[in-house]
């Protein structure tokens, strides 16, 4: 392992992913290549059916390429995953209705036998305070609105201390107020604990303002197409959305998603 | 550090409303009225088309049987009453634990529930006399064909409810690196409760079903063997008012377990 190697939290290097269907096989991802360092934002940007999910998946150890390798901190997926390095954030907050917020968040800590003994965790209920929903800890998911499902599911992937967070498309779902609002926060809490995240969206505003890089990936095959850096200053204020630097990285990314 | 801001958001959604008394008083009107009419309708059919008692009797006799033989029909509700709860776990319990291998064992799934299909399409009342030739007169019999009665929908239905968790929520219990245990205990029991409750709820009342239908063919007492019984007196008030036990029976069985899913089923299944 060279130096370099060190401050990389993630590589996928010429992964090719393929399922099989009614149709024949589809080609997910081609021969796909990128690498993420040790405590970056990194935002994975495409149309739909360019493989965005897919990737995540990939760096998830929820699929397996078919060519090409995919390691977590030097290691396959597979070790990051049982040595609990892994947090996920699906779309849609995948909350079980029959538990309360605080007992949604604890789930990790009662799942995955000897792998999760002796790790560090942090406490379930400050983790909910910090993602805003004091005093809702005994509320159930349908008592709840979106965003804060999407709160309840952002602090479950955090209490396993995950040194990756990944996160696929957490506010897509959400009004637009909200997400603006849930952005900043994430920002926040990424500020706190200092985790990897690579976070999915089909938001080109989304994208800009929350990662430190944008890859931008093409559809038919799954491709990257090309990544772009945010070398703008955190902590990233709502505003900054109107500010020239923002906007010409925007139509970048824009103009990088059109001839993708 | 900056202090993390905990913006909270407008607009949280409550609890549904409880529903006031009088909305449940006057949703008992229009049930109790309901049944008004329908017992109108019926001395009114009786009286105008001229049907004689021992066909169909008017409702005063019934409710005067029910007065008059409740000592009898009472003691006959006994026994329909044990056979149909007993068949009634026995049944659940055995599809429920076989619903279990199931979604663990495809083999096996694949080559039983053929089997398990094939036997569910044998009516009850050609099965009937086959196990009375093979159990007897006793209890056995009884129990064995409100077991089998129930059996089914319990078994299709929390087959379904195991297997209906979705991909995300299978999802997450593999990136928690949770084991099949922890999957079952943890997702799938609870995602089948509704399901199973479903079930519960039609295998409940069909199971007094298969316990008048068992009496019929080998008993000397049960409320199905009060309905041949008054069948071959011609004394039609007392089979109606037999039949209005039975219906009360289900009802009971159905009530308890409706009750028993309001206290186990506390949240609201997607």
């Amino acid at each position: 392992m060279d130096n370099q190697d060190a401050d990389t939290a993630i590589e996928v290097a010429n992964a090719t992913v393929r399922f099989a269907t009614d149709q024949g096989d589809i080609t997910a991802l081609k021969d796909v290549s990128a690498k993420i360092g040790v405590g970056q934002f990194a935002t994975i940007i495409g149309p739909s059916g360019c493989g965005k999910s897919t990737l995540l998946r990939l760096i998830a150890d929820l699929l397996e390429p078919v060519f090409g390798s995919v390691s977590v901190f030097g290691a396959p997926p597979s070790q990051a995953r049982r040595a609990r390095q892994l947090g996920f954030v699906f779309q849609d907050a995948a909350l079980l209705p029959w538990r309360t917020a605080i007992k949604n968040v604890e789930l990790p800590l009662e799942v995955g036998g000897r792998t999760s003994r002796d790790r560090p965790t942090r406490d379930p209920a400050e983790l909910l305070d910090l993602v805003g929903l004091a005093g809702r800890h005994q509320a159930y998911p349908q008592e709840l609105s979106g965003g804060m499902r999407q709160r309840v599911s952002i602090a479950r992937a955090l209490v396993t201390q995950p040194q990756v967070l990944l996160m696929d498309e957490p506010f897509g779902a959400l009004d637009a107020i909200t997400r603006n609002r849930l952005n900043v926060e994430l920002l926040n809490i990424w500020a706190e604990i200092g985790t990897t995240i690579v976070f999915v969206t089909h938001s080109i505003d989304e994208a800009v303002f929350l990662g430190q890089r944008v890859i931008v990936m093409s559809a038919n095959p799954g491709r990257v197409h090309t990544e772009i850096d945010v070398p703008i200053e955190y902590p990233r204020a709502p505003d900054l959305r109107e500010e020239p630097g923002f906007v010409a990285i925007a139509a970048q990314v824009r103009k990088a998603l059109e001839s993708a | 550090m900056k202090p993390v801001t905990t913006l909270s958001e407008t607009g949280q959604p409550s609890r549904p409303p409880r529903k006031a008394w009088h909305y449940y008083l006057r949703t008992a009107f229009w049930v109790i009225l309901g049944f008004v009419v329908t017992i109108a309708a019926w001395q009114a059919i009786i009286t105008i088309r001229d049907v004689p008692n021992y066909v169909v009797p008017p409702p005063g006799d019934v409710w005067k049987s029910l007065n008059n033989d409740f000592d009898t029909l009472w003691r006959n509700t006994k026994p329909t009453a044990i056979e149909s709860i007993g068949g009634f776990l026995i049944g659940s319990g055995g599809a429920i634990v076989l619903a279990i291998v199931f979604v663990h064992s495809r083999i096996l799934r694949r080559m039983f529930l053929p089997v398990v299909i094939v036997i569910r399409t044998i009516p009850v009342v050609a099965i009937a006399p086959v196990l009375v030739l093979m159990l007897g007169n006793g209890l056995a019999p009884k129990l064995v064909i409100a077991a089998l009665i129930s059996f089914f929908p319990t078994l299709v239905n929390m087959v379904e409810g195991l297997e209906s968790v979705n991909s995300q929520s299978l999802e997450l219990f593999r990136v928690l690196s949770a084991n099949r245990w922890e999957v079952f205990w943890k997702l799938r029991i609870y995602k089948s409760l509704p399901f199973l409750f479903a079930s519960l709820k039609i295998a409940s009342t069909a199971s007094v079903i298969g316990a008048v239908v068992a009496e019929w063919i080998g008993s000397d007492k049960g409320l199905g063997a009060l309905i041949i019984l008054s069948t071959f007196n011609f004394r039609t008030s007392l089979l109606y008012a037999t039949m209005v036990f039975a219906s009360i029976l289900a009802l009971v069985l159905f009530a308890a377990v409706a009750l028993l899913e309001r206290l186990v089923v506390r949240w609201q299944p997607e």
